[in-house]
């Protein structure tokens, strides 16, 4: 089924939008989730809440593109999941790993955020990564954004693993010293 | 800033760059194919901070000269009056810009004190939701900083009946944390207020955000503490406010819920505890799976579940190192097994194990459903075949059928 005619459905709070979201993006979701979570149950929990938080949103939203909405927000639910287990219990996996990358990107340390830094933040990793080589850029979006892994990302951009592991590097390098630039207090 | 800050960041830039980036395919995934029972809407995974944190944003943006009075016979429907659902709803969809800043140290859980807690007056009954938690945060001098509870109910076809009560009350005032608000901004960057209606009830102003067909809530600060009463989209109004109304005359009492009388649950692996759910577990080495990875949930110390993802056919280090998913021709399983099913796990039961049958198996896990669930002694297992084909599915029954002979 078309997205437009899914996105239809949500519209009509007809009860096939939820199944016909899960039949084109269950897997997609699924896989976001469980890349964040490595736990089945937490996966299909939030990719449950998921198809809720969509049954919600639309209307009044209308989603330009279902696959990446959908990703979004399967993605911040997954986030918070780990969020919580990781406050609750003991954090590891995927997720652990991808935050010490990140660190990497931080300056220097400072609890004085707020909102408005953050919209600043978005904002200058909209231009660094309008400004990376398109291959760099799907690199780094596959990494921080869908959390593949170097061996996933190398073989679907036809790169070797190192070359993937050092992109990242430079660029997270890279993006340190926009950060800097910037004056942002991170 | 952290670096959890920045992942969730990353997560709102420009969608045209996702997209750019999307696999040439869905991502690979460790199961193969999602079956109609994930069409179950799960519990509604508000992040509890951000409900919290938005809802003392509400109080501090809302617009005073909206402030309605409370009259006895008040419905739901005026505690909802001017509340702009599209405006919550779409800022609901939009950042949770760090929930890991609410500043609770750890948790404890009095879910199983259900009875109790009825019977001492201290929450109301509701028997139409079978399933109910309560659980507690603490800061790190382990004083109480809020309680969550929350009643459920599930339909049998997910929608159906589908009910998240909830109610998370505090002993103290939260502050406004700057980078855990829920924000939607205009065309010029400014922040846009929620909609919300207002009532005063007998001084305490009360905050109303939802509408229909959405998720709702109630939230209100007296001097014994703060509340947030919310439904889930297709709880009505009213039942909402049949809550609100409870714990408006029934305070909650914090000092029930010390630290040291919760449960504790903590996450290990059977490798710190090789004796957790000895004689229940198949052997599944001999029948060429190893592990992959493995989570035991311990109970204050006791185990109480069990959740382990095993691979075969492939080289044992790729499995390891959990990168065997491109390789041609493995199985996967995923086995959990629960001390503590609740009741629609038990619902989904096929019974007893000695009764399954391997055509039973098989006609479920090729046409019906991705997973099998049985009664094991005083366990529930959950099995989730890898591949919804006949072989993977033959190599499932067998780790069943292991277990029927002991």
């Amino acid at each position: 089924m078309e997205d437009e005619q899914i996105i239809g459905l949500f519209m009509e709070r007809s009860e096939d939008a939820i199944s016909e979201t899960s039949k084109k993006y269950g897997k997609y979701c699924h896989s976001i989730a469980w890349r964040i979570l490595e736990n089945e149950e937490d996966a299909e929990e939030c990719v449950s809440d998921t198809y809720l938080r969509v049954w919600n949103s639309i209307p009044p939203k209308c989603p330009d593109c279902l696959r990446t909405f959908l990703g979004k927000i399967v993605r911040n639910l997954s986030l918070d999941r780990w969020e919580k287990r990781s406050a609750d219990k003991r954090g590891g996996g995927a997720v652990t790993l991808i935050l010490d990358e990140l660190e990497e990107c931080i300056p220097a340390a400072d609890d004085a955020e707020t909102a408005e830094e953050d919209m600043v933040i978005k904002d200058i990793l909209n231009r660094f990564l309008a400004e990376l080589p398109q291959k760099t850029r799907k690199m780094f979006i596959r990494r921080y954004w869908y959390m593949s892994s170097a061996k996933e990302i190398a073989a679907d951009l036809g790169a070797s693993e190192s070359m993937v592991n050092v992109t990242l590097f430079r660029t997270r390098e890279k993006l340190k010293k926009m950060f800097e630039k910037e004056g942002i207090s991170l | 800033m952290n670096s959890k800050q920045i992942l969730r960041v990353i997560g709102e830039i420009d969608e045209s760059y996702i997209e750019e980036a999307a696999p040439m395919e869905a991502i690979h995934s460790k199961k193969k194919s999602l079956s109609p029972a994930l069409v179950r809407l799960g519990a509604a995974a508000a992040c509890l901070c951000l409900i919290v944190v938005s809802a003392f944003a509400v109080l501090l943006n809302m617009n005073r000269n909206t402030v309605q009075t409370w009259t006895p016979g008040y419905t739901g429907g005026q505690y909802f009056r001017y509340s702009d659902s599209s405006v919550w709803q779409a800022a609901d969809s939009m950042a949770c810009l760090d929930s890991a800043a609410i500043p609770y140290a750890m948790t404890r859980y009095f879910s199983d004190k259900r009875s109790t807690l009825e019977a001492d007056g201290v929450i109301p009954v509701i028997d139409t939701h079978p399933l109910f938690s309560l659980t507690a945060r603490y800061k790190e001098d382990g004083s109480l900083f809020y309680v969550e509870l929350l009643w459920s109910r599930r339909g049998v076809r997910g929608v159906d009946g589908y009910s998240d009560l909830r109610v998370i009350a505090g002993v103290e005032a939260v502050p406004l944390i700057d980078d855990c608000v829920l924000v939607e901004t205009d065309e010029n960057g400014k922040v846009k207020e929620p909609g919300v209606t207002a009532t005063n009830r007998g001084g305490t102003l009360i905050s109303a955000r939802g509408g229909e067909k959405t998720e709702k809530s109630l939230t209100y600060q007296r001097e014994n503490g703060w509340y947030q009463v919310s439904g889930s989209w297709n709880d009505s109004y009213d039942n909402v406010v049949r809550l609100l109304d409870w714990f408006f005359e029934h305070p909650i009492d914090f000092s029930l819920f010390p630290m040291d009388a919760g449960d504790e649950y903590t996450l290990s692996s059977l490798a710190d505890v090789p004796a957790a759910f000895s004689g229940i577990l198949p052997d599944f080495a001999s029948f060429g799976f190893l592990e992959e990875v493995d989570y035991v949930t311990l109970k204050n110390g006791v185990p109480v579940r069990f959740e382990g993802h095993y691979a075969a056919h492939v080289d044992e280090a790729l499995i390891k190192g959990g990168n065997y998913y491109e390789e041609d021709g493995y199985s996967s399983i995923h086995w959990c097994v629960l001390a503590e099913p609740d009741v629609y796990d038990l619902e989904r039961s096929l019974g007893d194990i000695q009764t399954l049958t391997r055509e039973q198996v098989t006609e479920i896990l090729l046409n019906k459903d991705n997973k099998i669930t049985f009664l094991q002694g005083e366990y529930l297992i959950i099995v989730y075949p890898g591949y919804k084909n006949p072989e993977n599915i033959d190599e499932a029954w067998e780790l069943i059928a292991s277990l029927k002979e002991r």
